[in-house]
């Protein structure tokens, strides 16, 4: 009985190191094929419009209402210390220096990582991947390594937006609704940002996300079993992983560099 | 090699051609199932072989190890003067160059237009302009017999076009050597003519090595210079015809059960109540 | 493969609208000057800096010119404040620089006061004159003193 569960325990922990070296030789092909030619400019634009623009929408809106959200709550709290000027400042900061970069990589993975293991998972399925290989295309080339560089360069981009909407969002119902002075609501922002600490750990942060999250979805999608079932596993998958890790590499982050 | 007593005759025969693909000794396993148990065959230079067995049988399988997407436990496959099974990521790469593939499903890119995954691997592999891909891709689409395609997406052709559209892109590249798994799967009986006589047609225009699987024993039996045929994880080959009147147990169940044994054709008329299409004998 | 210049018009407006945020965000709200290659850097030197701190603000006459880069502590344990100003603007070899505080509990900041000098600083100089940071508690405590027991002095 003692010795089943240790069996098991042995096979659990065999299988979870032949894995996470699996997913480091992936990583390994994946980097190489970044910096191997040619350089897929087309594909790369691609899946830019694939995860970036298609998940504008979804990432404004949802920046716009978290800011609205800060604005009402900030403001409640404020209010008790007679502090309603820093409200700028609670909204900015909250916004860059967390909410924004990991709000957005839970969006991100929600609405194109799992569309990308989905995809991947699909045309490992129908044998797309062996296509390519057949025609002496390595498909880490040319599918999986533009969509990871695609999200590594988008997810900056999109915290970003996110965080403009957000600070937006603050702004109507802070100054609109509640009456706070605009001018003060600015100057709190413009006084208590820092461009090395808040705003380059902002983009640091949406960058490791952006890494995490594209190489997750790839992996997923790659190493799928060729069937529906396996499409589906890899994209709950994709979507688990991505979004604990992003959690908890957030906080080793912030409690490493204070960003 | 497992040979009947007309098999070392059958031997005799292929050897007449030269080998274009020699398989030594092959073992796979896939956890407990064997698929291959010390397979050895060889498939003639710029013939049709049709690679027979049950489902499961790794027939599959077998197209894949030789395309290098596959790796075997044991044993050799030679394509002309080269080893397959030992080659690197890289080497694998450029070696399926010389090897053209049609999937069962297309396996086209359904992000892509017929005409952009038609003239894929010219724009990876090749220096041509855009007048000359669009020529070329266009030669291969009459050779195929596809019009109107260009503009469409994989996902809204037919089966018949779809395998066309395979075709064309496996052998774009002007490999060597085709590979074809199941052309034949989904079609209808008029399709099923039609897709046989382009392959047949393919391989008489450019001279191309057909390694095909089927289970569709009309057509086998109509296209096939070789039959290689899998059984227990080995192969018996032989020239059709001598497949087709040898007196092997196991082919001769396979070949009734197939309604395709000229030996009992008597029998199975009578069973089946349905009387037998005139093309099944020519 | 093919091209459609619609998406890639919208993938291009999308990067330029993203790195616009982040400009936004860096330039407008965190405050990153370019000052351009021939950034001037001052020094002054402070018996007392109060709360004063890197990235502070610069001002000649109320209007922002530069920031302040480092503060380091020299030999003689008085404070050495770098500043970064506009490299096109000329700072008079006289003039002085102060530490005020804005409003009664606000940031510290520096301010420059141009002399009359025909001559300019150049980086590297140091600005002749400063006025330390005034304390508030201290303020308050020398008034209390005073008040309280004058036989001190």
């Amino acid at each position: 009985m003692f010795r089943s569960h240790v069996e098991k325990l042995g096979g659990r922990t065999i299988a979870g190191i032949s894995r996470l070296g699996q997913f480091t030789t992936f990583a390994g092909v994946l980097l190489d094929c970044l910096i191997t030619r040619p350089f897929r400019g087309r594909r790369l634009i691609d899946e830019v419009y694939t995860i970036g623009v298609l998940s504008l929408v979804i990432v404004c809106i949802s920046g716009g209402a978290v800011g609205m959200v800060l604005g009402l709550q900030g403001y409640t709290v404020l209010t008790r210390f007679g502090a309603e000027e820093a409200l700028g400042s609670f909204v900015g900061l909250t916004l860059i220096r967390e909410l924004g970069p990991v709000l957005t990589a839970l969006l991100v993975t929600g609405r194109a990582g799992s569309a990308i293991a989905a995809e991947i998972g699909a045309m490992v399925a129908t044998e797309q991947l062996d296509g390519l290989r057949m025609m002496s295309i390595d498909p880490t080339h040319y599918v999986a390594a533009p969509k990871a560089a695609a999200m590594v360069l988008t997810m900056p981009l999109l915290s970003a937006l996110f965080i403009v909407c957000g600070i937006g969002g603050g702004y109507v119902v802070g100054v609109q609704f509640l009456g706070i002075d605009p001018g003060s609501y600015l100057k709190g922002l413009e006084g208590s940002i820092k461009f090395s600490d808040d705003v380059m750990g902002s983009i640091t942060k949406s960058l490791v996300f952006g890494i995490l999250v594209g190489m997750i979805s790839t992996y997923r999608g790659y190493t799928s079993a060729p069937n529906a079932a396996g499409v589906s596993a890899a994209t709950t998958g994709t979507v688990v992983v991505a979004s604990v890790l992003t959690l908890i590499v957030d906080y080793i982050i912030t409690a490493l560099w204070g960003v | 090699m497992s040979m009947t007593e007309d098999g070392t005759s059958l031997r005799r025969n292929t050897e007449e051609v030269p080998a274009h693909v020699d398989i030594l000794n092959l073992r796979l396993h896939f956890g407990d199932r064997t698929v291959f148990d010390g397979l050895s065959c060889r498939f003639p230079q710029g013939k049709i072989t049709v690679i027979l067995g049950a489902s499961g049988g790794g027939k599959s399988t077998l197209l894949r190890t030789i395309a290098c997407l596959q790796q075997p436990d044991w044993g050799d496959i030679w394509v002309g003067d080269k080893e397959v099974t030992s080659m690197h990521r890289h080497q694998a790469q450029q070696f399926r160059r010389r090897i053209g593939m049609m999937f069962q499903g297309g396996a086209l890119l359904d992000s892509l237009t017929v005409y952009d995954n038609v003239s894929l691997p010219l724009r990876e592999h090749t220096k041509m302009t855009e007048d000359e891909i669009r020529e070329t891709v266009q030669h291969q689409f009459t050779a195929v017999g596809l019009k109107n395609v260009d503009q469409l997406l994989p996902g809204q052709l037919s089966g018949g076009m779809m395998k066309r559209a395979a075709l064309a892109r496996a052998m774009i590249l002007e490999p060597e050597i085709l590979l074809c798994d199941e052309p034949f799967s989904g079609l209808d009986p008029l399709a099923v003519r039609l897709i046989e006589n382009l392959i047949v047609e393919t391989n008489q225009r450019t001279g191309v090595t057909i390694l095909m699987t089927s289970h569709h024993m009309g057509s086998t039996m109509r296209m096939a210079d070789q039959v290689v045929f899998l059984v227990g994880g080995a192969a018996i080959c032989g020239p059709t015809k001598e497949i087709q009147t040898s007196v092997d147990p196991r082919i001769r169940s396979f070949l009734r059960a197939s309604g395709a044994d000229p030996l009992s054709e008597e029998e199975l008329y009578l069973d089946s109540g349905f009387p037998r299409h005139e093309e099944e004998h020519s | 493969m093919s091209k459609s210049p619609v998406r890639d018009l919208i993938v291009g407006l999308f990067v330029i609208a993203g790195f616009t945020a982040i400009a936004y965000l860096s330039v407008s709200l965190g405050g990153l000057t370019y000052t351009g290659p021939g950034g001037l850097f001052l020094t002054a030197k402070f018996d007392e800096i109060g709360g004063l701190a890197p990235r502070a603000q610069v001002v000649v006459g109320g209007v922002k010119v530069g920031q302040v880069t480092a503060i380091d502590l020299d030999e003689d344990y008085r404070a050495e404040v770098t500043l970064e100003v506009n490299g096109n603007l000329a700072v008079p070899e006289d003039s002085s620089a102060s530490i005020l505080t804005a409003g009664v509990l606000g940031d510290q900041y520096i301010a420059l006061e141009p002399g009359g000098s025909d001559a300019m600083l150049q980086t590297g100089d140091e600005v002749p004159y400063t006025q330390s940071a005034i304390i508030l508690e201290r303020l308050i405590g020398k008034l209390v003193q005073n008040f309280g027991g004058g036989d001190d002095e």
